[in-house]
């Protein structure tokens, strides 16, 4: 990282006030001019990277957060504005990791941005699934229709033993199986309410431990603290921030439950409203 | 897929159903149905001779015969819980209403409304 | 976080409601706005009647408790002629871990257990406590009048 002349500087800072007026192709000309004279300073590359998110112009996002994070790979803004520019490319693989790695930063540096970018995180991790998911549904079909056929039909045609030794006796026990590995996918079952916060319904990202021994979501229970009065909201002992600490176990588990049914994302995301942001689609 | 399932709720506790319906079904309809349905023992009283006395409650609101369950916005896909309620035709001579109620006047010094269920 | 939360408390209802509760919203575009409806308890002078409720979720809910009112008239001693209702719960001792189907329960709880001490309308509470007899004859009497 390098410390900007004046002249960059007060260029970077024409590049805000263009980019608050809603002036993006000014401001990208703005930030560009900064950059010519410090190439190396990371926030007109994040700004100018803000500026190309307005245009949907993911291969430019990404490409001037890419330059940013060589020179701090940690930086929260540039793994963040990276992993949209990957959800916007359909890279939502990518855009899941590199949204972690922006949520990690946040955390270490308690921003309120957490919320925004968990939200992306989740809608990354339901596409992924989706695909996942669909595909998975492809090769079980194809397989059960070749099993089917090798069981003498679905409908048990008496007498008529398939291929490998399968019979029409055998279908109900292919047809158990099939429905077992499949359940993997099915959405019925509910975000158990152990991983729920009270306050919010929704499965944990943030949980925090009061002294009653209730967990809640940390930006619910400060809302809470600030707006309702200073108890617990499930027992009503006194109870102020700093009574809190970071439930790490629950909250590793319940971010373990949700990568192992992430059709559940989209309980905390609406995933094709928000998705129409990055297509400009409706 | 125009049909819905639907459970019947009572307020003693006992449900019927699920049964399913089609959405093109009136709600008077749907009614005789739920008579014919209607399990007398778990209830513990018998079904209303007069479907008419049975009125149907679907989020919050009345269910009017004349609508079908579409009209009322009932949901395919997933089970939906109608709730039941039995109003006799005010008959206030006969006694069957209010026969499980502890009498009109006996109870004297201590007999004021307390002793349900209290729900905290 | 409201109409999130709102959502779900509806999914949650519509899956498995109390007995003599059922509430959901009164239009598809408006979360915010919801009728209910109660089931006079059993062991209650409101017991065969119906009772209509409205519920105004406000914007910052949890962390501001429902409005909730009679529409139907109902002779209660925490109930005034306006459907107000006198309910701590739905006032200083609201707690954003609270929902609509935990307040509507308590309402039945209040219908069969009126709080004579806090009362919204003093006169019935008066008959109340020195007259039972004759207030659950008024509260049956309008009841079946204004509730089936």
């Amino acid at each position: 990282m390098s410390t900007p002349t004046p002249e960059a500087e007060s260029l970077k800072d024409r590049g805000n006030e263009l980019f608050a007026r809603g002036k993006y192709g000014a401001a990208i000309d703005a930030y560009t001019n900064a950059l010519d004279l410090c190439p190396r300073w990371i926030t007109p590359m994040k700004n100018r990277a803000l500026c190309y998110r307005q245009r949907r112009d993911w291969a430019n996002v990404r490409a001037d957060c890419e330059r940013a994070l060589s020179i701090d790979r940690d930086d929260m803004k540039a793994n963040y504005y990276l992993g949209l520019a990957m959800i916007g490319e359909g890279n939502h693989t990518d855009a899941a990791r590199q949204l972690k790695k922006a949520l990690e930063s946040a955390r270490t540096q308690g921003a309120s941005i957490q919320t925004e970018i968990w939200r992306m995180y989740a809608l990354a991790k339901y596409f992924e699934w989706a695909a996942l998911a669909s595909k998975r549904k492809a090769r079980y079909d194809a397989i059960e229709a070749k099993l089917a056929a090798a069981c003498g039909g679905a409908e048990g045609a008496a007498g008529a033993a398939g291929a490998g030794g399968l019979g029409p006796g055998d279908w109900d026990t292919v047809r158990e199986m099939l429905d077992a590995v499949r359940r993997e996918d099915d959405r019925s079952d509910e975000p158990p309410d152990c991983f729920c916060c009270k306050l919010t319904f929704e499965v944990f990202r943030d949980p925090v431990v009061a002294p009653s021994g209730h967990s809640y979501e940390r930006v619910a229970v400060m809302e809470h603290l600030r707006k309702v009065g200073k108890f617990d909201p499930v027992t009503r002992e006194p109870l102020v921030e700093s009574d809190l600490r970071p439930n790490h176990s629950l909250r590793n588990a319940a971010h373990e439950w949700l990568n192992a049914h992430a059709w559940a994302f989209a309980d905390i995301i609406n995933p094709n409203q928000e998705l129409a942001e990055f297509t400009g689609g409706s | 897929m125009s049909e819905a399932e639907i459970r019947f709720r009572m307020p003693e506790g006992v449900d019927i159903g699920p049964l399913n319906i089609p959405l093109s079904a009136k709600v008077h309809t749907v009614k005789e149905l739920v008579v014919a349905e209607w399990p007398a023992d778990k209830v513990g009283k018998p079904a209303p001779d007069d479907p008419r006395e049975v009125r149907l409650i679907h989020n919050g609101k009345v269910m009017e015969p004349g609508k079908t369950l579409a009209d009322c916005k009932v949901a395919v896909g997933s089970l939906v819980t109608c709730h039941l309620l039995v109003q006799p035709k005010p008959e206030p001579s006969k006694g069957g209403a209010g026969g499980k109620e502890k009498g009109g006047g006996g109870g004297g010094g201590g007999s004021a409304p307390g002793c349900g269920c209290v729900v905290s | 976080m409201a109409s999130k939360r709102i959502t779900k408390e509806l999914q949650d209802l519509q899956k498995d409601p109390p007995t003599s509760c059922s509430a959901g919203p009164r239009a598809d575009d408006d979360i915010f706005h919801w009728d209910a409806t109660i089931i006079g308890p059993a062991d209650s002078p409101y017991q065969g009647g119906l009772f209509f409720v409205a519920i105004h979720f406000p914007p910052d809910y949890p962390f501001k408790p429902p409005k909730v009112n009679f529409k139907t008239k109902v002779y209660h001693p925490n109930v005034n002629s306006q459907g107000s209702i006198c309910l701590d719960i739905l006032k200083e001792q609201w707690s954003p871990a609270l929902t609509i189907s935990k307040v509507l329960l308590s309402i039945c709880s209040l219908l069969t257990d009126p709080n004579p001490d806090d009362p919204l309308v003093p006169e019935i509470a008066q008959i109340y406590k020195t007259d039972p007899n004759r207030y659950a004859e008024l509260a049956k009497e309008w009841t079946r009048k204004y509730a089936m």
